[in-house]
């Protein structure tokens, strides 16, 4: 399926000041489960803790695509229900629930306008892209932020930490 | 400070319109509101709130509470709203019945109820 049409207007993480960090053992775990969803999109919550400063990520709740299966392989969705089992994770851990991952399989990790007209405000988004291949391998990840007047995304530098 | 019998064209300001299932968008009368209720807002919404997780709101109907949240918050008008319909993602909870399977935005509000604001997460690729 072709990876066109129009990308949003989006900001450089050069224009901006946020900063998203990661650990690299979480990271690879992000990367398994969105790995073994491709071809279809793989999503999930991150927990952390937001200082003011950078957002530290300290855990994920990776969750199955509730989008039928014909439509998985360029659309995710994450349930009413499924984002109550985010905000209890969070409440439990005493960590606050920061924002979402989810790949584009084949595609360029940029938001899509189906991403803007979805996003939730002060979330961050980890958007990888996931290509096929024996096994599925994730290229990139970066995190954006949507804009407060919905036009647009930033893109916050996201830090891997050991 | 806001009166028990204080009317939604006093409380909400130019935002006065509201949908009903008969005759679409209709200007708001002075109906007479009694009914207080509390709404949970989930944790990317707060900063609009002022970092409240919870607040008081007013109506009789859930299309009146959202009404009332917004007359309160005005800045998350955009994020809840794209014109004057409710954005997909939304979903309203009155304790543990989601208002899609009841009357939707005309379900009645009961005293002192609990309402639960719980987006939908969703995304996806560019298609050609």
């Amino acid at each position: 399926m072709a990876c066109t049409g129009k990308i949003r207007d989006v900001r450089k993480k050069a224009q901006v000041d946020m900063a998203l960090k990661i650990s690299s053992v979480l990271l690879k775990e992000l990367h398994e489960h969105i790995e073994s969803a491709h071809p279809g999109e793989g999503a999930g919550f991150l927990l952390g803790e937001d200082t003011g400063g950078a957002r530290i990520v300290r855990a994920l709740v990776p969750l199955s695509n509730a989008r039928e299966e014909s439509a998985r392989f360029n659309r995710f969705l994450l349930t009413a229900e499924d984002y109550l089992k985010g905000e209890m994770a969070a409440d439990e851990s005493g960590l606050s629930l920061l924002g979402v991952f989810h790949s584009h399989p084949d595609c360029v990790n940029v938001p899509s306008e189906y991403d803007r007209e979805w996003a939730m405000p002060w979330f961050s988004y980890i958007i990888s892209r996931v290509d096929g291949g024996a096994p599925a391998h994730t290229v990139s990840d970066l995190s954006w932020r949507l804009r407060d007047d919905r036009e647009g995304y930033d893109e916050e530098t996201l830090i891997v930490t050991k | 400070m806001a009166r028990p019998w204080q009317t939604l064209g006093e409380s909400l300001g130019p935002f006065e319109k509201r949908m009903t299932p008969r005759v679409g968008w209709v200007e708001m009368t002075e109906r007479t509101i009694h009914t207080m209720a509390t709404l949970k807002i989930p944790t990317p919404l707060r900063p609009y709130t002022n970092g409240a997780a919870e607040v008081n709101v007013q109506g009789a109907t859930v299309a009146d509470v959202m009404l009332s949240l917004v007359g309160q918050y005005p800045a998350l008008k955009q994020h809840l709203y794209a014109g004057e319909s409710l954005r997909p993602f939304v979903n309203i909870f009155i304790g543990q019945d989601n208002i899609k399977d009841l009357q939707g935005l005309e379900t009645a509000v009961a005293e002192n109820a609990q309402l639960r604001l719980i987006p939908s997460i969703a995304g996806g690729r560019r298609v050609g």
